[in-house]
């Protein structure tokens, strides 16, 4: 049974949505141009966009699904965590100040300067399409989902209101809007959770007693093998997904496009990196893993952290808690709207249907898109609604899918100037080749099979995504420099890109903060460690 | 540069800033309030309020933090 609300706990969500909707009206005079509605001027100052970042990336679906996967699977999980603060630091490091420096929409616009139009497109079509509907999706139902369990809202009612929300601020002040809410909606997400974690922690006494309360088979961050296969796959699929995400992620690349010069745009990834490396494992390992020691036996693992807020935090507080959750899922889902109407408009409206049009009729356009958008968004967050259950890992697996090709293209763009158009686009047919049919595989049971015939079940486990991850990812790799040897350069692009760019990072400043960062990270792996060798 | 707010347009500076701090601050501070309030229109057990207490003065310290710094730089 869900709680009721008090007058204040009320209050404080009309204040929090009259906020978002006052930011939605105040922004919309700057979202008049293309830049001005998709990047927000391309003026956010660094630090900003990595809080944005982090909202854009956290959202209901992980507070929910990445501590239902902790309570799951157990302290494993936390190297997602501990992987994106590395990654992000070799992506902002490697790919991002390049990015910006060439004032593209998206990686899209990179992979047509870089390789081709075909490439480009590419990109462009399958997660304008494929990709974003079904996240949007995806996040509607985390959101309402987080209002059902909470407050004991109708799920479906729930779906719409909060769409209508997130569409209305987002298409009226555009990425200007997104940006300055992310900033609110970060604060009002992890300030509650801390207390719920450090609660969680007190009442189990401490991280020691954790470690002995928790079953074997998930107190073990460095296991010899885990439910993803032998440790090694795991954390290299970790690796070559994360590339891939932090790379290829339409709406979290817009955070360093819509920077203020390229040392900006690195530093939003670099300020990332340090939320996750710091702070995120007590909002969501943490919870995740008092949540299995205290009630062992929830009907979901999606219901891990709904039952931590409504068990440790008063009323008042527990006001916050839920306008941090409705946050957290506005947070990323008008980041996702934002980028299908910057991708649908510039990448393909633009490109591909009617050039040389006006800026008021492109940002017109993206609005009409983001409607229908939304639209198509709630049928799919009602088709989620009816298979549910471990939602976080379902958009992993969908994820492990459709980027490694592109995310290993991109980044063998800037490390190698032998790479080709044709090469690219070999490796991206490869790749995703190699993706589906592993996915096909996987699901008629010939992976498995395959598996058991040939000795090979602690390396392809049930949960084989990180290794699909892995394969998929070289086979591109593979496939792109062979091709690439023997086929043409496009030297015009090649010159002007890597001859001119430093190769990490694009000033001393940003390296000396990427070193520090990965520091950072070593510590936070030595002391969890520690507590879950 | 003042570095907390989004300049949109790029045009015209001073008239184009929206300070970040500004709605975000007096957000921050109104649920501090709320939160500091709760006690009053419920019954709570001594931890709660602590609690309570604890969570609302941090909110309305933040929140009132970014309205001083939002009203520092506008006047600078």
């Amino acid at each position: 049974m869900a709680p009721t609300l008090l007058s204040t706990e009320w209050a404080m969500i009309g204040v929090f949505v009259v906020a978002v909707i006052l930011w939605g009206l105040r922004m919309r005079t700057g979202a008049k141009t293309m830049e001005g509605a998709f990047l927000a001027g391309r003026k956010v100052p660094g630090v900003i966009a990595s809080f944005s970042t982090v909202a854009t990336n956290l959202n209901a679906n992980d507070f929910l699904g990445l501590t239902g996967a902790v309570y799951a699977v157990g302290i494993i999980m936390a190297h997602i965590i501990f992987n994106n603060s590395i990654v992000l630091v070799l992506v902002a490091l490697l790919l991002m100040h390049r990015l910006r420096r060439y004032n593209v929409y998206s990686l899209g616009g990179w992979l047509e300067q870089r390789y081709s139009s075909s490439v480009g497109n590419a990109y462009s079509i399958i997660w304008t399409f494929v990709w974003m509907l079904f996240n949007l999706g995806l996040y509607i139902y985390g959101g309402a989902l987080v209002l059902e369990t909470l407050l004991g809202w109708n799920l479906y009612l729930s779906i719409v209101l909060l769409s209508i929300l997130a569409a209305f601020y987002t298409l009226l002040g555009g990425l200007g809007a997104v940006v300055a809410t992310d900033v609110l909606q970060i604060a009002l997400m992890f300030f509650p959770l801390l207390f719920v974690g450090f609660a969680g922690l007190d009442e189990v006494g401490g991280l020691s007693a954790l470690a002995e309360k928790l079953p074997e088979t998930h107190k073990h961050l460095w296991p010899e093998e885990t439910p993803f296969g032998l440790l090694p796959i795991m954390l290299f699929g970790m690796v070559f997904m994360g590339l891939s995400y932090w790379s290829c992620e339409a709406q979290v690349v817009q955070r360093p496009l819509s920077a203020r010069d390229p040392e900006e745009a690195t530093i939003s990834y670099m300020g990332a990196a340090l939320w996750y490396a710091i702070i995120v494992p007590f909002v969501i390992v943490v919870p995740g893993l008092v949540a299995l020691v205290l009630f062992p036996d929830l009907p979901s693992n999606d219901h891990a952290m709904p039952t931590l807020v409504r068990t440790f935090l008063p009323p008042g507080l527990y006001g916050v808690a839920v306008v941090g959750l409705i946050a957290g899922f506005l947070s990323s889902a008008d980041s996702q709207i934002n980028a299908f109407c910057t991708l649908f408009t510039n990448d393909i409206y633009r490109k591909m249907i009617r050039p040389d049009r006006s800026d008021a009729h492109y940002v017109s356009v993206g609005r009409v898109a983001g409607v229908v958008f939304t639209l198509a968004a709630i049928l799919t967050a009602l088709i989620v609604s009816r298979n549910s259950d471990g939602m976080f890992l379902f958009a992993v697996s969908v994820l492990a899918t459709i980027m490694p090709p592109f995310g290993a293209v991109s980044l063998l763009g800037v490390l190698w100037r032998g790479a080709t158009p044709a090469g690219a686009l070999a490796g991206l047919v490869v790749g995703g080749a190699t993706a589906m049919g592993l996915v096909v595989a996987a699901v008629t049971g010939e992976l498995s099979d395959f598996a058991a015939r040939h000795d090979l079940t602690n390396i392809i486990t049930d949960d084989h995504l990180y290794l699909r991850t892995m394969i998929s990812f070289l086979m591109t790799l593979f496939a792109t420099v062979v091709v690439s040897l023997f086929t043409k350069k496009k030297q015009e692009v090649d010159s002007a890109i890597l001859d001119t760019v430093p190769l990490f990072g694009s000033s001393n400043r940003v390296r000396v903060y990427g070193v520090a960062m990965l520091m950072l990270t070593g510590i936070a792996y030595l002391f969890w460690s520690q507590y879950f060798a | 540069m003042n570095r907390e707010v989004i300049t949109m347009t790029g045009k015209n500076e001073t008239e184009s800033r929206l300070g970040i701090a500004l709605l975000n601050g007096a957000v921050l501070s109104l649920i501090g309030i709320l939160v500091l309030v709760t006690p009053w229109v419920t019954e709570l057990t001594d931890s709660e309020r602590r609690l309570d207490n604890i969570a609302g003065s941090a909110l309305l310290i933040v929140g009132l933090g970014l309205l001083y710094w939002h009203f520092k730089r506008t006047k600078a």
